[in-house]
């Protein structure tokens, strides 16, 4: 069991040290440095620029470069933001919240959906609802979650229910308590749902199955003759038998999910990672743009670790290194 | 077509047709579109669809002009009208940038304006742009998917046959690319070159960069399968008799796998579709005037641009019908026939 941890920990901390290099890399590719900018001012003189270049390291080799700026990472300076004029890591902290908030809602709503409705769907394998569900999960699946938000911004335009644009409205920023939280919530709804209906689809389809390969086992069979009632047939033999598919590609999804939330934030002027990315790429912020790949693969791999131990509760056969 | 490939092929034919319909319209863009994509008409901004009828005896469009500049209304010029002419000399081009043509499927003189989907703000023609649109993501995304098939086939071929250390450094380097949020690679390898490149430029960037995020996961299917089938006899009898790897990959490896390979290219294009529409919706992707799905349903992202053209959304809708058809596609050729044999 220690032995499996120790191997995870290892492959995290070596794939970590990849996207580290990956994005340093990145840096290093991109045409200039912050200083080719001085350089081009004629009132400073080479000189400077030299001293400048060894004050940062930049006449370092690559590998030196890299091992400094690893250092730098670990300690927690991700570098300056230039359009912002900050620190790199205190822009992240304020917008790594909501960015969580919006894709934990949106995980909770679809799961929540998908899973109550692939149990009841599938008891029925081709009845009218798993038709309709299924055909509604296809949609799900090939929209784009940018085209399903400039719809939610048509709905939103056409009844007036939600409010669009920022994560709070003005006159209740300051407002704390209940007020306050009530206007985040109708603020969140549509962001939310948003990013929830869109990975609606593949959830579905993969429960499904799943309780469809759940109900063809005799231990179901067994259960069925025993008489026991629908309900408990469903939440504790359907429901907790298969999960586990849907737990161990959680990790994948919340790649998809953090992606479409970047677009979610955009199209809804949500203030969250995604469209501090993308204001950090169109101003050519490349520490903020490598800050933003950091903190989004941090929060992926956070995520399939918290799969992985999900797992580890759910399925007793991995617990004995059956799968593991 | 006969045998096995030619089944799965007729089990799909629906979604394929329409396919090569969409894909033979796009490449035909010249042809079947009236106007260029940026042949513009500042007067008829926002013009919604007017659609030829039958008038005089002839198929006519009334000519329109403008009302209310600000609610973009429109009136009918009274007795205003002109033929629609078939098989016609219209605007001149060059089909595919070589070969110099004025022939259109159909066109109207000015001042009328044919508009059968509508015109965008600056009175651009959405039909038209629409196929140029649809012409530009096929062939990005295909080239793009074909790029990222040779590197992902070959990694995984690399690390599936060869195993140790290679195996691990390949794997890995896999690993770290599936651990970022393909969006965010994505806009990170944008944000390395600096804005406002040609298109020419912009697109090589989006074909590698596509590529570069994409060929992770299908060199770890690639790997799995080249490792079953390292174990087979024929593979162990060719590498007894001297065979070397690429003969070994070529005559052994691959042909056992193109199955899997079909079907992994055909669920892996929609992703390509979409990464290309929605970098070029950002405003990463290509730039105006060019056309892209994408940024085509950028004009429309403001409430005021969706109620006065809501027809603009039309190219979010032309994304969705061609990734369910790919989606279909891929099923098709997956799910068991009707014998119960899987596919």
């Amino acid at each position: 069991m220690i032995r499996i941890v120790l191997i995870r920990l290892f492959h995290l901390v070596v794939v970590l040290s990849g996207i580290l290099f990956l994005s340093f890399l990145l840096i290093h590719l991109a045409p200039g440095n912050f200083l080719s900018q001085m350089a081009m001012n004629p009132q400073v003189s080479p000189d400077i620029i030299r001293q400048m270049k060894t004050l940062y390291g930049l006449d370092k080799p690559f590998y030196l470069q890299f091992l400094d700026w690893m250092a730098a990472v670990l300690h927690g300076n991700l570098g300056y933001s230039f359009s912002y004029h900050l620190p790199v890591i205190q822009l992240l902290f304020s917008r790594i919240p909501l960015t969580l908030l919006l894709t934990v809602t949106a995980v909770l709503l679809s799961w929540g959906m998908a899973i109550p409705f692939a149990v009841v769907g599938a008891s029925r394998p081709d009845g009218w609802l798993d038709r309709s569900l299924t055909a509604f999960s296809y949609l799900s699946i090939s929209v784009p979650s940018f085209f399903l938000a400039l719809l939610g911004v048509l709905l939103a335009g056409a009844t007036g229910w939600f409010p669009i644009g920022g994560a709070r409205s003005e006159a209740s920023v300051s407002s704390g308590g209940f007020a306050g939280g009530f206007d985040l919530i109708h603020h969140l709804a549509l962001p939310a749902l948003t990013l929830a209906l869109g990975s609606f689809g593949v959830l579905y389809r993969l429960m499904r199955s799943s309780v469809l390969e759940v109900r063809s086992k005799p231990f179901f069979a067994a259960a069925r003759a025993r008489g026991l009632s629908q309900w408990i047939l469903r939440v504790r033999y359907l429901f907790r038998n298969a999960l586990n598919p849907l737990v161990t590609v959680f990790g994948m999804e919340l790649g998809g999910l953090l992606s479409g939330a970047a677009f979610v934030e955009m199209v809804y002027a949500w203030p969250g990672m995604g469209r501090l990315m993308l204001h950090a790429v169109m101003t050519e912020d490349l520490y903020l743009v490598m800050g933003g790949i950091l903190a989004g693969s941090l929060m992926l791999l956070l995520g399939n670790l918290l799969a992985d131990a999900a797992l580890y509760l759910l399925d007793p056969r991995t617990r004995e290194g059956v799968t593991g | 077509m006969k045998g096995r490939t030619g089944k799965y092929f007729r089990r799909a034919r629906l979604p394929l047709a329409i396919l090569a319909i969409f894909f033979v319209s796009g490449l035909f863009a010249e042809f079947l579109a009236p106007y260029r994509y940026d042949s513009v008409r500042f007067d008829l901004s926002y013009m919604p669809p007017v659609w030829p009828s039958v008038h005089s005896g002839r198929l006519e469009v009334p000519v329109m002009s403008v009302s209310d500049p600000i609610l973009h209304r429109f009136r009918q010029n009274s007795g205003q009208w002109v033929p629609v002419r078939f098989l016609c000399r219209g605007e001149g081009y060059r089909w595919m940038g070589v070969i110099r043509s004025r022939l259109h499927l159909f066109c109207v003189d000015s001042p009328g304006r044919l508009s059968i989907l509508g015109l965008d703000v600056f009175g651009r023609d959405l039909w038209s742009r629409l196929l140029y649109g649809i012409r530009f993501s096929f062939l990005l995304s295909i080239s793009a998917v074909s790029l990222s098939f040779l590197v992902g086939v070959l990694a995984g071929l690399v690390a599936g046959t060869g195993g140790g250390w290679i195996d691990q450094l390949i794997m890995r380097t896999g690993e770290v690319f599936m651990a970022i949020p393909s969006l965010y690679l994505l806009m990170g390898i944008r944000a390395v070159f600096p804005p406002g490149l040609s298109t020419t430029e912009v697109t090589l960037i989006m074909t590698g960069a596509l590529a570069f995020v994409g060929w992770a996961g299908l060199a770890r299917v690639v790997r799995g399968v080249a490792r079953s089938l390292r174990q087979e006899e024929f593979v162990l009898a060719a590498q007894a008799v001297g065979v070397s790897w690429w003969g070994i990959w070529g005559r052994h490896i691959l042909p056992n796998m193109s199955y899997y390979l079909l079907v992994a290219l055909t669920i892996s294009i929609p992703g390509f579709i979409v990464g290309e529409a929605g970098l070029s919706f950002l405003g990463l992707g290509v730039s105006e005037p060019h056309p892209s799905l994408g940024n085509i349903l950028a004009e429309s992202q403001s409430l005021p641009a969706m109620k006065a053209a809501p027809w603009l959304l039309l190219s979010g809708a032309v994304i969705v019908i061609i990734v369910v058809l790919f989606n279909l596609l891929g099923d098709r050729l997956r799910e068991p026939d009707q014998n119960g044999n899987a596919g």
